[in-house]
Order: structure tokens, then C-alpha cells, then sequence
């Protein structure tokens, strides 16, 4: 295998593993570095959540002491308007909503890199057939879509994942066929086409990789995207359990409370906004890593 | 090319089809009895069977699935897609006439998100690593973390209420004057742009990096060409092509944000409409808002592809 | 690099320019100073404005401006509006006495300006001949058709309703029922009709712009002027945003605020709150014919579980929002009373034992468990602020005994139907906040396939019920009513939660609008409301 990749590749650099490579020039990227460690971070906080915690993000309901400020009554982050630990439930919130925001922009990024590929190489009828799909898609509303998959399933967190993921592959699916589009003509593609490569091959080891820098922004966007989507999917009156800790839910929770208890809404939207901003540095480390062209 | 449009307006309409099908059938299995919604709404009604017999056959919703929905198609063609369970208004000429208010937001927050993204996103590219940089990655994030009925509150908390600067809600009416439109156009537009804002700064910022290490804009800077004809001639025409495929799919987006933002603000566009019928169940409504929305969204898509071809020549949209 | 210089400079001026604009207007909406303009914020969507056919309460509203009933009802009370006096010679007759200076409105396609075309008593039985022809559809045929049998015109200023049977709440049906043109339906045909309603009352109208507002116009041959000139029905669907609105005065109500408002509304100088003058009952309620809430002790042991006083102060942590319920009959209408309360109890442990007493005992995952089948729900709240917090509090406290109740809050559609077909488990819901609510609620024949379907039959409920709307004397009613709420509240067939008292934001520059009834009209004989 690797000789081969040794033999197609386009590059006549020294003879490092590729994935070697990526992972030295990702560390050189401060910020990136940063992002995976903030990610690290949260993702152990809220998998050992009770480590940290000593409160239920939902039996430790006290009526009594809601709205505590931060800081109060052993509540780090205060309470919420019933009364529970913002804090534990922030934890316990972060494991749904990663699980959603990953899942869904996983399954959508290879759904969509997968079907724009196909449509932006091959064009003609099936770049008609495949783009007349993907503008049922996005055309379609999805507050219909939403309520009616959700009708139909039953309300679980798989079922917002599988909704959120049948209406947000276009997206990527636009992109990389747009991205595929300028990059087939280039020289080097003529060059491999020529060469008698197989089809499947150019895509994935000449075009694809030129192509991911829009496709790794699309994703990493996503991931926050679609934790706000799953919470407007809650404040529609459409979400899972509404007593359930997430992070989306939480800050739909403090909407009213905006200048009454603001801390409601503040941390939440502190941990979302925290794991764009890292996934978004990661992104950039990324692309760049895997971007032979940025090496310098 | 101009067989290209032909054949791209052609082909809209077995997508239509689809879509009108779709929509059907999903209609049909979404819960919800518009009949009883009509006659029975409140909280302290009772119904009468037969009265509620009478109204379900009025409305044609004793036929069965297919026989409905082939009625449907066959007046669709002829240009008429029915009247409102509620209204008894026809469906064309409400949508349409909902339309000017929801295109000013929309293309209003496109060009909000335009403004403050593409300069940003440039910005941000050629300053690597700068403050400015790090201030357009900041904004990035921020508005993709902030819902937008959470950010549109937040926005009339501020300007409306404490500074008094902006109505909170409503369409400026027209006939007094420019100043009261655009007073109410702001912040709805600003709620809904931010977003988009927010996802055209990182796409322009990636996308304007990469193209800035192609070599034809290094041999464009090699020849001694001067940086700001580099900048705008070579790399930003290049950059944007990605960044237009954005806009194409995310005029669906804004189209679809529209219905929370117009909710916030009282806005009354189309996404009300859409919001206030699938309330009801109204679903003749449902149905032509939506063949029309994705008919708009059609024709932006056709635009975007045609306007790939202006920007980039190396892409040809020739009969193979 | 001097075009990035230019192009920001540009977006400053941009901004600049927006915000001076924005600047140089204080007050944000100013009309015609000399006009006297009432502004309200409502909630509510206008599905129409036809008087036969109309459903919301947005509608109505609007409608009880334009047009008016024969008499109008305020907390239980009833007024003189289009009938000057009425008489009950015998049980099943009612006389109205017609006021003789009512005149449609003038200055429309149908009555032309200086028209004087005077409504009278053949108008009041033309209009209700047309409600009562099934063949009209209009929405209160089958009820209306229930109670009369006919209308009589005795002469040009008197008419005479016949029912069939002696009605208690005869005037409360009448009272909902709008008095329209016959003539203008004829002129505009029915769509036209349905969005231009033309009545006799205070204010004429004048537009509707779909989803944006309606606006009304003084009508100077009214028989009382009224002072003001204009009432404009903003429509603002976000209640915090109408909270703002009425706070930098874009409007002079809001017709509801929420809880989380309501201080900040008050603590503005020159705004205050008024508080709705009947309650709007709320409640929890079991689906009995699900086999896991068939057994009595079971709903018992559910109310004791839930701590419903706590929750209520929790909720509406404001004096005066709410009070706790007893019962299904709202404090204040007839039939209510406070001995219902010894039937409520918040007791954890009797509720355990109440289970166990009845089979169900935790299974090896701390879950109650009775033959193999576990104790295990959705909680189905509609989806508003309070009632969804409800659903909340309600679950928390029942999943701490070791039932696995999951709230979940889902859209009014989906909502209203899940109950009536009964897919439902347990749902929390409210309404009947009438003075015959309980006909509405529990009587079988209204409760199936209606919006409060706990399929719970009783035959002697039903028979209290319809003993109860056939009693005219109002003392002997009232004690059948409280009978027959005692035993929604012994079965436990709702665990009643509280009754809301919704809090309208005013500016005090509105003079008497209190009490704040929306569903009267501004200015009738017992009110005009103006504004400073």
C-alpha cells in the first residue's frame, strides 16, 4: 500500500509517512493545539461528569433555591430557574449535545462529500439527477420535515439526529461539487486522467484532498450549528425530554430570564460558542496539516 | 448557455413534482386534524360530528390520498393551487402578496451578511494570525453559537429598550416614509444576516488563503504586479467561488431562518405564513408556500450556477 | 492595502449614517398628535373576522369592537349592549327589548355614508335563523341548535327567543353570538364578508393587513361617543417582545405577559399591570382508560407524590399570577369552593405505600413494576412557558418514587389531537374556565373526542351536568355544580393545578379599561375607555 501511494503520489517528498507528516505540521499550529486541548477538556469533563459533580442534572430539583447566582450555596455556576445545578447539567448537557452536534455533522459530511463528489466528477445526467435531490432538500421546509419526522419516529435524541441528518447533507454536497468543478480541470487531474487512473481513485486521492479546506469549515460550523438546530427543534415544541439536561435546551431555557438571572443562558451559550471556537481552531489546524500546498 | 438555462428551468420541474409529492404525503401523515383545528380551536369547545362531517367533506378531505393529490397536480398546472381551509382565500395571490416583506428581510440580511463578512473574511486572510484575524474568527464564532430568537431578543433588549433607538416589532409602514422602513428593517435583518455573517467570514477568510498560496497568484506577485491587483484580480475572484455556492444554499437557509425572525418580530412575510399554517394545518397553504419558496430557491440555485460560470471560465456549461 | 482603508471607512459611514437616522427620532411611533390612538398588543393570529365563523380569540376581539351581541357578559354578570332589557316570562321565553338607535356602519360598499339603515328586531332573528340553517355551517349551529327552538319577531324593537327546554346559561350562549348584517353578506358574498366586518358597534372597521394589524375607526353615531378615535390591534407573537414594545410605548397594552415580565413592566414608571378578572383553570390529568391509571389508588398516589403547592409559588413567583386549584371550577364561578382543598395532600411516603398497596413495586432498576409491565410514560404538555415547567416539576417529582415519567412538551396541533384521540398516557392541558366549563369538560357526550378526553365516564356526573344547565335558579345550580366537580376531584381524574390569572401590561395613560376583560367591548354602556 504504501508503495504504491509511494509510486501515484504526485509529490516527490521525502519518504515520511503521510499521516506523520500531518500530525507534525498540526502541532506546529498554537491555536489548533489549543482547540484539541479545550476539546479534550470538555469532552472528559462531561464523560466523567460525576467526578466532577456531586448533583443530579435532574432528580436535584429544589424549587426553593432557584435562580441562585453563581457562586451561592455550593452551586459553582448557580441555579436554574427550578432549582437545579447549572453546572452538573451543563456537564451532563454537554454529552448530548456533542453526541448530536458530532454525530450529525459526521453523517452529513459523508453523505454530502460523497454524493457532491459523484455529481461534481462525473457530471452530466447523474450531476442533474443527484443536484435535482439536493434541491428537494434544501428546498423542502424544514419545519414540516421536523415535525413530521419527529410525528412519526417518536421524540429521541436518535430520531433529531436522524432528522437533522436527512435535511443537512445538501449543504456539503453543494460545496464539494462546487470545489470538484474547478478542481477537475486543473493539469495535474487531466494528468492522472490520462494516465488511466481509476475514476474512484482521482476523486479521492487528487481532487478530493484539494477540496477539503471549504468542506472542513462546513463541518466544523456545523457541529455548532446543530446544537442550536436540535435546541430551536426544542423550543418548537419538538425536542425529547424537556426535563433532560442540553445545552441547546438550556439556553432556550434562560430566553425569558434574559434580564432577570442572564447567568441562565450565559454559561450555556459559553460552552457552545467554546467548542465552535475550538473546533473551528482544529478545522484550520487541519486543513492546513492536510494541505500539502501550505507547507512552506 | 442559453440552452443550458432551458434545460435547467426544464428540469425544475419534475424536482417540483417530487417535492409537491412529498409534501403531500408528509402532510397526510403529519398529526393534526385541520378540520377540528378550524371548528374547535379553543380550549373550551365541543365539536359536532356533524358538523365536523360536513366541513371534512367541504374541504375535500374524505377523498382518498391519490385522488387528492392528482386533483391537485391537475389544478397546479393550470396555474391554481387552491384555496385556504381558513380563509377561503386563494393561495397564489396570499403568498405572493406576502412575498415583498419576506424578500426586503432576506435580501436586507444578505446584504448585511455580505458587508461585514467578505471585507472581514479578506481581512482576516491576508492579516494571518492578526488582530483582525482573530477578531473576524471571534465574530465567526459568536454568530454561529447564538440561536437566532435568542440573538434577536437580545438585539430589541438593546437597541429598543434601553437605548430607544429601534422599534421592536413590525414593518415600518411605507408611507411614512424611508427612515421609518429602514428603522424596523435593522434589526430583523441583523438577527437574521448574522448567522450567515458569520459562516461567509470563514468560508472567505479559508477560502481566500488557499487561493492565495496557488501559484498563479504567486507567479501574479512573482511578475511584480502590484499587491492590491493580486488581491482583487486574482486571488478574491477565485475565492469567492466557494463563498457564492454558500450564498446559493444558504438563501434556503435565510428563507427558513425568516420564519423564526419574522415570528420575533412581527414580521409578516411569507415564514409567518408558513409558521401560522402548519399551526392549522391549513394545508392547501402549506402546500403552495412551499412550491413557491422552493421555486425562488430553483431559480437563486440557477443564478448561482450560471454566475460559477462568470466567475470561473475554466467551467462550461457546453452541451456535452 | 488603501482599498481595505477605503472599504471600512465606507461601512463606518454606513453606520454612522444608520445610527444618526436612527437617532434624531426619539419616540419611536408618533402619530397625529390631536388623534386620540389605542394601541394593543395581541398575541393572537386573525383567522378571520367573520362573525359566524370566527374561532380565536383574536378574532373575537376584534369582532366585539365592530359588532355587538344582544347582551354582554363580564365575570359571570351579564349587560345591556344591544338589548336594552330583557324578560323571562315563563322559563322557556325570553324576551330582548332592541335599543332603537342602532345603525350599521356607514361608509363601506354595503351601508353608503348618511344610509341610516337601522338594525331591528327582524335583523336579530334573520341573523339567528341564518346560524341555526345547518346548511350555513356557522360555529355554534349544533350548540345554538340545542338550546332554541325559535325566534319571534314581536314588533319592530322586541323579540322573542323560545327554548327548548329551561336553559341556566341561555344568555351565555346568546352573548357569544355577534349580530350581523344579513344585507352585507348578500353585497360583499362570504370571502369578502369573512375580512370586512361591518356591525353596530363603537368602532367601524377600517384594514386588516394580514398578520400585522387591524385597525378600527370611531363610530360617531354610536349612541355613546366614544372617546377614542382609533384602536389599532398590533400583532406581536413573541409576549416578551409585546413586553418591550409596551415599554418604549410603541404600544399602550399587552394583551398577556409573562410571568418573567410582569415585574419589569411594573417597575417602569407609568406602566402597570392588571390582573384578568377570572382565573384559567390548569391541570394535569390521567388518560383512565390506560391500563396503568385505571386503578384509582394509583392517580391517588400521583397526587400525593407531586408537592403542587411548591411548584405553583414556583412558577409564578409573583403575587397574584395564580393560586392553587382545588378543583375544576375556578375560584369566583359558581360551584367552586375551598373544602376541596382537604382533599388534596402532599405526603411522599403515603404515596409509596398507596403504590405498593396496589401491586407496583421497583424493579431491579429502581422502577415500579407490576406484572412485568412497567411504570413507565410521556408526560404530554402543550407548549407554553408555565404549562411546559409544569410538566417538568410534575416528572422530577414523580421520577423521584420510582416512576419513570418522561415530560415532554410538544405543539398545540399535534396536542389538541393527541388528546381528543386519546394517545395520550398523562397530559397536562386547561380550559372549562367558563361558568358551564364542567358541561364542557366531563360531560361524556362533550368530553369524547373533545380537548379534555380523559375517558372517564359517569353516569351520575353526566346526570348532575344536565340537572345543573337545566336549573335556572342560581343558588339550587350552584350546589349541583359543586357536586359534580367534587367528584372530578375525589376520582382524581385531573390532579388540578392552579388557576392563572393573566396579567395584561397597560400605560396608565389608558383610563378605564379595568376591569381588563378583552372580550368587552371598549366602549359600551359600562365602559369608554379613553387616553390622556
Amino acid at each position: 500500500m504504501i508503495n504504491k501511494q509511494q509510486l501515484i503520489g504526485e509529490e516527490s517528498l521525502p519518504v515520511t509517512s503521510m499521516w506523520k507528516d500531518t500530525v507534525r505540521r498540526y502541532k506546529q499550529n498554537k491555536l489548533a493545539v489549543l482547540g484539541l486541548v479545550i476539546i479534550t477538556i470538555i469532552i472528559i469533563m462531561c464523560i466523567f461528569a460525576p467526578l466532577f459533580t456531586a448533583y443530579d442534572p435532574v432528580l436535584d430539583m429544589n424549587l426553593k433555591d432557584k435562580l441562585l447566582t453563581p457562586g451561592s450555596n455550593n452551586h459553582l455556576l448557580g441555579t436554574d430557574d427550578y432549582g437545579r445545578d447549572i453546572f452538573s447539567r451543563l456537564l451532563y448537557g454537554g454529552r448530548t449535545s456533542l453526541i448530536t452536534g458530532l454525530m450529525v455533522a459526521g453523517i452529513t459530511m459523508i453523505i454530502g462529500v460523497f454524493i457532491g463528489c459523484i455529481s461534481g466528477y462525473f457530471g452530466g445526467w447523474i450531476d442533474n439527477l443527484l443536484m435535482r435531490i439536493v434541491d428537494v432538500v434544501l428546498a423542502f421546509p424544514f419545519l414540516v420535515l421536523a415535525i413530521t419526522i419527529m410525528a412519526v419516529l417518536g421524540p429521541s435524541q436518535r430520531n433529531i439526529i436522524i432528522t437533522l441528518s436527512l435535511v443537512g447533507w445538501p449543504s456539503f454536497a453543494r460545496v464539494t461539487r462546487g470545489q470538484i468543478l474547478s478542481i477537475k480541470e486543473k493539469e495535474y487531474v487531466e494528468a492522472a486522467r490520462s494516465s488511466g487512473f481509476k475514476n474512484g481513485r482521482i476523486i479521492f486521492h487528487h481532487i478530493l484532498p484539494n477540496a477539503l479546506a471549504p468542506i472542513i469549515v462546513t463541518a466544523t460550523m456545523r457541529i455548532g450549528s446543530t446544537i442550536l438546530s436540535a435546541a430551536s427543534l426544542n423550543f418548537l415544541g419538538l425536542g425529547v425530554d424537556a426535563s433532560l439536561p442540553e445545552w441547546g435546551v438550556m439556553l432556550n431555557q434562560g430566553k425569558d430570564y434574559m434580564s432577570l438571572a442572564p447567568h441562565l443562558s450565559f454559561y450555556p451559550g459559553l460552552a457552545i460558542s467554546l467548542t465552535v471556537l475550538s473546533m473551528n481552531w482544529i478545522g484550520d489546524g487541519l486543513r492546513d496539516a492536510f494541505d500539502p500546498q501550505m507547507r512552506k | 448557455m442559453r440552452i443550458y438555462i432551458v434545460k435547467r428551468l426544464l428540469q425544475a420541474v419534475p424536482t417540483l413534482l417530487v417535492i409537491s409529492f412529498l409534501i403531500f404525503s408528509i402532510l397526510y401523515l403529519t398529526p393534526g386534524d385541520p378540520v377540528l383545528l378550524m371548528i374547535g380551536s379553543s380550549e373550551t369547545d365541543s365539536v359536532d360530528p356533524a358538523v365536523y362531517e360536513a366541513v371534512r367533506r367541504d374541504l375535500g378531505l374524505d377523498k382518498p390520498f391519490f385522488v387528492r393529490y392528482v386533483d391537485y397536480i391537475g389544478n397546479a398546472v393550470r396555474g391554481n393551487l387552491g384555496r385556504s381551509y381558513l380563509t377561503n382565500k386563494e393561495v397564489f395571490p396570499t403568498v405572493m402578496a406576502r412575498m415583498p416583506a419576506t424578500l426586503q428581510l432576506t435580501l436586507t440580511a444578505l446584504l448585511v451578511a455580505v458587508l461585514i463578512a467578505i471585507p472581514l473574511g479578506v481581512l482576516a486572510a491576508l492579516k494571518q494570525g492578526s488582530i483582525w484575524d482573530n477578531i473576524a474568527t471571534f465574530m465567526a464564532t459568536i454568530g454561529v453559537s447564538l440561536p437566532r430568537f435568542w440573538f434577536g431578543i437580545i438585539l430589541i433588549i438593546f437597541f429598543s429598550l434601553r437605548l430607544k433607538w429601534l422599534p421592536s416589532f413590525g414593518i415600518g409602514d411605507p408611507s411614512r416614509g424611508i427612515v421609518v422602513v429602514l428603522k424596523h428593517l435593522l434589526l430583523p435583518a441583523l438577527a437574521l444576516g448574522t448567522s450567515l455573517a458569520a459562516m461567509l467570514t470563514r468560508m472567505t477568510r479559508s477560502s481566500m488563503i488557499d487561493v492565495l498560496n496557488q501559484d498563479y497568484v504567486r507567479v501574479a506577485r512573482a511578475k511584480g504586479l502590484k499587491e492590491r491587483i493580486v488581491v482583487y484580480i486574482h486571488a478574491l475572484k477565485n475565492a469567492l467561488i466557494p463563498v457564492v455556492t454558500v450564498l446559493g444554499t444558504q438563501f434556503g437557509a435565510l428563507l427558513g431562518g425568516a420564519v423564526v425572525t419574522e415570528t420575533i418580530f412581527a414580521w409578516p412575510g411569507v415564514g409567518r405564513l408558513a409558521v401560522n399554517s402548519i399551526a392549522r394545518r391549513d394545508f392547501p397553504m402549506i402546500q403552495g408556500n412551499t412550491l413557491i419558496i422552493c421555486t425562488g430557491f430553483i431559480l437563486v440555485n440557477l443564478i448561482v450556477d450560471i454566475l460559477y460560470g462568470v466567475l470561473d471560465p475554466r467551467i462550461t456549461y457546453k452541451k456535452k | 492595502m488603501k482599498k481595505f482603508g477605503k472599504l471600512t471607512t465606507l461601512l463606518l459611514i454606513m453606520l454612522l449614517v444608520i445610527f444618526t437616522a436612527c437617532q434624531n427620532t426619539e419616540p419611536v411611533d408618533d402619530p397625529a398628535p390631536s388623534e386620540k390612538v389605542l394601541t394593543l398588543g395581541t398575541p393572537y393570529t386573525i383567522d378571520t373576522l367573520n362573525p359566524y365563523k370566527y374561532s380565536s380569540d383574536g378574532d373575537r376581539y376584534v369582532l366585539s369592537q365592530v359588532m355587538e351581541s344582544l347582551v354582554e357578559a363580564d365575570g359571570g354578570k351579564y349587560f345591556p349592549l344591544l338589548a336594552t332589557s330583557w324578560s323571562n316570562p315563563d322559563e322557556k321565553t325570553w324576551d330582548f327589548k332592541i335599543r332603537e338607535d342602532a345603525f350599521w356602519h356607514e361608509g363601506n360598499e354595503v351601508y353608503e355614508i348618511g344610509a341610516n339603515v337601522q338594525l331591528k328586531a327582524q335583523d336579530v332573528k334573520d341573523c339567528f335563523d341564518f346560524v341555526l340553517d345547518p346548511a350555513n355551517k356557522a360555529r355554534r349551529q349544533a350548540e345554538l341548535a340545542n338550546i332554541i327552538e325559535k325566534v319571534e319577531v314581536i314588533d319592530d324593537f322586541t323579540v322573542r327567543f323560545t327554548t327548548l327546554e329551561p336553559h341556566a346559561y341561555f344568555l351565555q350562549n346568546i352573548n357569544r353570538q355577534p349580530i350581523f348584517s344579513l344585507q352585507a353578506l348578500e353585497v360583499l358574498g362570504e370571502d369578502n364578508f369573512s375580512f370586512y366586518p361591518i356591525g353596530t358597534g363603537a368602532f367601524k372597521f377600517s384594514e386588516y393587513k394580514p398578520d400585522d394589524k387591524v385597525v378600527l375607526l370611531k363610530n360617531d353615531s354610536y349612541p355613546i361617543t366614544p372617546h377614542l378615535d382609533k384602536v389599532i390591534f398590533s400583532i406581536i407573537p413573541d409576549k416578551s417582545v409585546a413586553a418591550i414594545a409596551l415599554q418604549t410605548n410603541e404600544i399602550d397594552v399587552a394583551m398577556q405577559l409573562l410571568p418573567t415580565d410582569v415585574q419589569a413592566v411594573r417597575a417602569v414608571e407609568g406602566l402597570t399591570t392588571l390582573s384578568n378578572t377570572s382565573g384559567w383553570y390548569r391541570y394535569v390529568a390521567f388518560n383512565v382508560s390506560n391500563p396503568l391509571f385505571e386503578d384509582k389508588r394509583v392517580r391517588e398516589a400521583f397526587s400525593l407524590a407531586v408537592n403542587m403547592d411548591e411548584a405553583v409559588d414556583s412558577i409564578f413567583d409573583i403575587e397574584g399570577l395564580a393560586v392553587r386549584a382545588p378543583g375544576p371550577v375556578p375560584k369566583g364561578l359558581p360551584g367552586y369552593t375551598d373544602a376541596w382543598f382537604d382533599l388534596w395532600e402532599y405526603n411522599v411516603e403515603a404515596a409509596k405505600n398507596l403504590l405498593s398497596e396496589a401491586g407496583w413495586v421497583a424493579g431491579s432498576d429502581g422502577i415500579l413494576e407490576k406484572d412485568g409491565v412497567k411504570m413507565s410514560f410521556v408526560l404530554k404538555t402543550p407548549n407554553d412557558t408555565n404549562r411546559s415547567k409544569l410538566g417538568v416539576i410534575v416528572a422530577t417529582q414523580l421520577k423521584a418514587i420510582g416512576i419513570d415519567c418522561t415530560p415532554q412538551t410538544q405543539e398545540w396541533a399535534t396536542h389538541l389531537e393527541d388528546i381528543r384521540t386519546g394517545n395520550v398516557e398523562m397530559f397536562i392541558m386547561g380550559g372549562g374556565s367558563t361558568i358551564d366549563g364542567l358541561n364542557y369538560m366531563f360531560h361524556s357526550k362533550n368530553a369524547e373526542g373533545g380537548a379534555h378526553n380523559t375517558h372517564y365516564k359517569n353516569s351520575e356526573l353526566d346526570n348532575l351536568i344536565e340537572q345543573a344547565t337545566r336549573t335556572v335558579d342560581s343558588e339550587a345550580r350552584e350546589v349541583i355544580w359543586e357536586q359534580a366537580a367534587r367528584i372530578i376531584v375525589e376520582e382524581k381524574v385531573h390532579i388540578s393545578a392552579y388557576y392563572e390569572y393573566v396579567q395584561i401590561g397597560i400605560n396608565e395613560r389608558v383610563v378605564d379599561y379595568n376591569p381588563p376583560n378583552v372580550w368587552v367591548a371598549l366602549t359600551s354602556p359600562t365602559r369608554n375607555v379613553n387616553v390622556k
